[in-house]
């Protein structure tokens, strides 16, 4: 018997996927009927067709949720080491994004790529670095003096007059 | 003759210096997209999209739309080469292209990739100027029953010609048309599914939406699956490209079947994906030696190469001439046109003729460009795939990021793309397809537009829709289509019972 590899399961994945439609559906139509979802004195309120979509959602995501019940499979969504992998990548993504509010975005995605470069492509830490710099300072030329588009700054630009 | 007149001036536009040098750049670019997973056409142009404000609109639109056609011909080259799709589009190629260059026969695989892309294109461009006029003049006296019509027939479209769970393209669909309300109601100025939230008050950008579920997601899913690029390596050189482009007018039947599939799906939004599928499953049915199909037969790289180009293509044909966009790309370039200040719609063919013609023009040349760089430039964008993921991902992300902020200049969206990376993801790998809920984020705002005021007109009568011979012809059409999956059900089951 071969091994099977451990992980997330494709079954509970499409239940809760389902669910969470069929919510968001729910609650599309508990605020539409909060504005209302009749006929106005100036035509279909506001709350009209939202409310008919989040009905079409709910009857959608109920068959999809039915389905995914009633037939039962041992199919994978992914397998740990696949998740871990995502992981690997969303996490510090999440963190740079969470860090430019403070930082700026020039300091953060120099640090994202540096990291990558470190944790996941075992450069070193001068190779990373350098990089890392030199990618801040093409977005710098490329954004804010070809095209005019101001990036998010933090204290290290108003440090160097920014 | 009047359409030869118009071309010709467009031309003139297109051909300006400076309208060349951004043709040049925006394939090239777009071929570098095509062949970076996680960088499509939907979202490279989105992320590109805020640098083009301070452009003249045509300029705009030749630069990004060639950025389209690019991607069209790049998503090929990394299908025969490493197996990896660079575009959801070029699956199928990946049948028997991987195949033909693992034979070592690579470089004709993609001569012929390039070739078909071509005449695809080429045929779809070709009735977009026969056509688009007419069908603009045409739709010149629709009014809001006859809009919403369309845009039901539209959708319903991705329901019939969808290839998996018709609930499931309802859902994404439907959940599409719910982030669109997000926001404040324009006609009554009442607040929609904010919760009190100040940052939803704006309500959801769908370039913000696109990045994330295309990009985002398609970097996780490329994580996952483990970052070894292996592939072939591959030179054109002027003795394969004539080999091949003689041997290739015996496929002309199926070139021509597949480019008649690829443009009726591109121009009913069912896009560039299924129009492969379809004409690669039709040619293997047709073929007398089907089964030796995908062991690396050169039929099986031009039948899906035709038809993703004539779909990508006439996607733009109902974007131009109705303002209802044919695909997930054609509706983030329709999203620019709003933002350039043009009104898109049927009026586009009166009131901007400049810009109408020049972009159906520059369509020629650009597809001209994109041909001739991919042929010449094989090696150097194979290369791309040879850097190593720890630097091409991280560059791609930043890339995203900053596309999703320089949208509104809102950090917030940079949240909501995150977060939409992560819907994308988990949908991709349920199959949930993601097409009908941007198309739906689109156009969620002017398809309730339409039946508001259809109601209007009929003071809240639904049978609005059938009062009129056309809308009444097109809503049928609809309904047949979202009846499709069960009416194929319903065939199976009895043929079953026959049997």
């Amino acid at each position: 018997m071969s091994e099977v590899p451990r992980g997330l399961r494709a079954r509970p994945v499409e239940i809760a996927t389902a669910l969470s439609f069929a919510a968001l559906g729910g609650v599309a139509m508990f605020d539409s009927a909060r504005i209302g979802f009749g006929w106005g004195f100036d035509g279909p309120q506001s709350g009209t067709f939202p409310y008919w979509v989040g009905a079409l959602l709910m009857l959608a995501s109920g068959a999809v949720l039915a389905g995914a019940v009633l037939r039962r499979t041992r199919a994978m969504f992914a397998t740990n080491e696949q998740l871990a992998s995502v992981a690997r990548v969303f996490i510090p993504t999440t963190l740079s994004v969470a860090a430019m509010h403070l930082v700026g975005l020039y300091v953060a995605s120099a640090g994202l790529l540096a990291w990558f470069m470190i944790r996941l492509g075992g450069y070193s830490w001068l190779a990373a670095i350098a990089s890392a710099v030199a990618t801040a300072v093409i977005i710098f030329v490329v954004f804010e003096l070809w095209f005019f588009v101001s990036l998010p700054k933090g204290p290290l630009e108003d440090l160097l007059g920014y | 003759m009047e359409n030869l007149a118009a071309l010709a001036a467009g031309f003139a536009v297109a051909l300006t210096p400076s309208n060349m040098v951004l043709m040049l750049v925006g394939v090239l670019l777009g071929v570098v997209i095509g062949v970076l997973p996680g960088l499509g056409g939907a979202n490279g142009i989105a992320i590109l999209l805020p640098l083009t404000f301070s452009m003249e609109p045509v300029s705009a639109i030749i630069m990004l739309s060639c950025i389209y056609w690019g991607a069209l011909f790049g998503g090929a080259i990394t299908s025969i080469l490493f197996n990896i799709p660079g575009e959801p589009w070029s699956v199928a190629t990946t049948f028997d292209g991987y195949p033909m260059a693992q034979k070592g026969r690579a470089a004709e695989a993609l001569v012929a990739a390039f070739t078909s892309s071509f005449f695809g294109a080429f045929v779809a461009i070709v009735m977009i100027t026969a056509i688009a006029p007419l069908v603009a003049r045409f739709a010149l006296r629709f009014g809001p029953p006859e809009f919403f019509a369309v845009m039901f027939l539209s959708f319903a479209a991705f329901v019939g010609q969808g290839r998996g769970s018709a609930w499931k393209t309802i859902a994404s669909m439907m959940a599409g048309f719910l982030f669109a309300c997000v926001g404040l109601d324009t006609v009554t100025g009442a607040l929609r599914l904010t919760f009190g939230s100040m940052e939803l008050m704006r309500g959801f950008d769908f370039l913000v939406a696109v990045i994330g579920l295309f990009g985002i997601s398609e970097i996780l899913i490329a994580v996952e699956e483990g970052l070894q690029f292996e592939g072939a390596r591959a030179r054109i050189d002027p003795g394969v490209v004539f080999r091949v482009w003689k041997e290739l007018p015996r496929h002309g039947a199926i070139a021509l079947r597949s480019s008649v599939i690829g443009c009726w799906m591109g121009v009913t939004p069912a896009g560039a994906t299924p129009a492969s599928f379809m004409s690669y499953g039709m040619a293997r049915k047709l073929s007398k030696d089907g089964a030796a199909f995908g062991t690396g037969r050169i039929e099986g790289v031009v039948a899906p190469e035709v038809a993703n180009n004539a779909a990508g293509v006439s996607a733009l044909l109902p974007m131009l001439a109705l303002g209802v966009p044919g695909s997930p790309t054609a509706a983030v370039l329709l999203g620019g046109l709003i933002m350039w200040g043009l009104q898109p719609g049927p009026m586009l063919f009166v009131e901007q003729k400049d810009f109408v013609w020049g972009l159906i023009a520059s369509m020629y040349l650009g597809n001209v460009a994109a041909f001739l760089v991919v042929l010449t430039l094989v090696p150097v964008f194979a290369a791309i795939l040879r850097i190593p993921f720890a630097i091409i991902a991280p560059l791609i992300l930043i890339a995203c990021v900053i596309g999703a902020y320089t949208v509104n200049n809102a950090m917030f969206d940079v949240v909501l793309m995150l977060v939409f990376g992560l819907i994308g993801y988990v949908m991709k790998k349920l199959d949930y397809p993601l097409a009908p809920m941007v198309l739906a984020l689109v156009l969620g705002n002017r398809t309730e537009q339409a039946f508001r005021q259809s109601l209007l007109l009929s003071e809240g009568s639904l049978w609005v829709f059938f009062h009129g011979w056309l809308s009444g012809l097109v809503m049928t059409a609809g309904l047949v289509l979202l009846a499709w999956p069960l009416i194929g059900r319903l065939t199976a089951i009895l043929r079953a019972r026959m049997a």
